[in-house]
């Protein structure tokens, strides 16, 4: 998993690419919002256009970022869930708990509308 | 892990037999999660075990059994419907995805091995097939 950290009216875009499955993918997305809320950025959209697949392990990294986020008067919502992810958020009845947008645009607004 | 290699070699496979794209993607996931258990409970992490993949298929089913060394569990004991309590609990959706994303799921010991065994059956559906009127 890589991630590229850009930010837009105040909200932070994370690029992830590649497969999110754990090990160190769990480091690397923790250690990211932990320094994104050391830094006060606390309004986060990750981006999952350029993830191929998602394990159980990597939803549970998801999880855990959404849980420190919200636990920092922050927000994760997620842009460009694949089908392929989608179905796995439906099944496991995540999709109630992630807020997900199809355009950067609106997951950027969504946060100005709070 | 090379968790990418199963993925790779069901799509390809999978693409020269009658599942949509939807069925490939489920059944990938799910021998993506019987990896992950195989290498992280069957063998412990260990890198001189072998985790093996067998794959058999035709056009009426896809069946992949993912072997470790490892002692397993109680199967019987299980209830595989049944997802963990807590919604956002950050582990232990694994047998539960695998349950429901494919038809069929087979635990199997053999040789000091343990096998979890996913068969998937194309449902034939035509949703994921380009629509000739939509071809211009």
């Amino acid at each position: 998993m890589k991630i590229k950290e850009r930010e837009v009216d105040g909200v932070t875009i994370l690029e992830v690419s590649g497969k999110i499955m754990g090990g160190p993918d769990s480091e690397l997305f923790n250690s990211t919002l932990k320094s994104l809320i050391h830094q006060g950025k606390s309004r986060v959209v990750v981006d999952l256009a350029k993830v191929t697949w998602v394990n159980s392990t990597g939803l549970g990294i998801l999880i855990s970022g959404y849980t420190t986020l919200k636990r920092n008067e922050g927000e994760m919502k997620l842009l460009n869930v694949s089908d392929r992810i989608e179905s796995i958020f439906m099944v496991t009845k995540l999709h109630s708990v992630f807020e997900t947008y199809k355009s950067e645009d609106e997951a950027v607004q969504s946060f100005a509308t709070e | 892990m090379f968790l990418g290699v199963p993925d790779a070699v069901i799509q390809e496979v999978g693409s020269e037999l009658p599942f949509s794209q939807s069925e490939l993607d489920e059944l990938s996931t799910s021998v993506i999660e019987a990896c992950t258990n195989a290498i992280e409970h069957g063998n412990e992490l260990r890198e001189d075990v072998l985790t093996r993949v067998d794959l058999e298929f035709s056009s009426e089913r896809f069946e992949v059994t993912v072997w470790d060394n490892g002692d397993g569990f109680d199967f019987e004991a299980r209830d595989l419907g049944v997802m963990p309590n807590d919604l956002m609990q950050e582990r232990g959706r694994g047998l539960y995805m695998m349950n429901a994303f494919c038809d069929e799921i087979d635990f199997l010991r053999e040789n000091g091995n343990f096998g979890v065994k996913l068969t998937k059956i194309p449902k034939n559906s035509d949703d994921d097939a380009p629509d000739d009127d939509d071809q211009g």
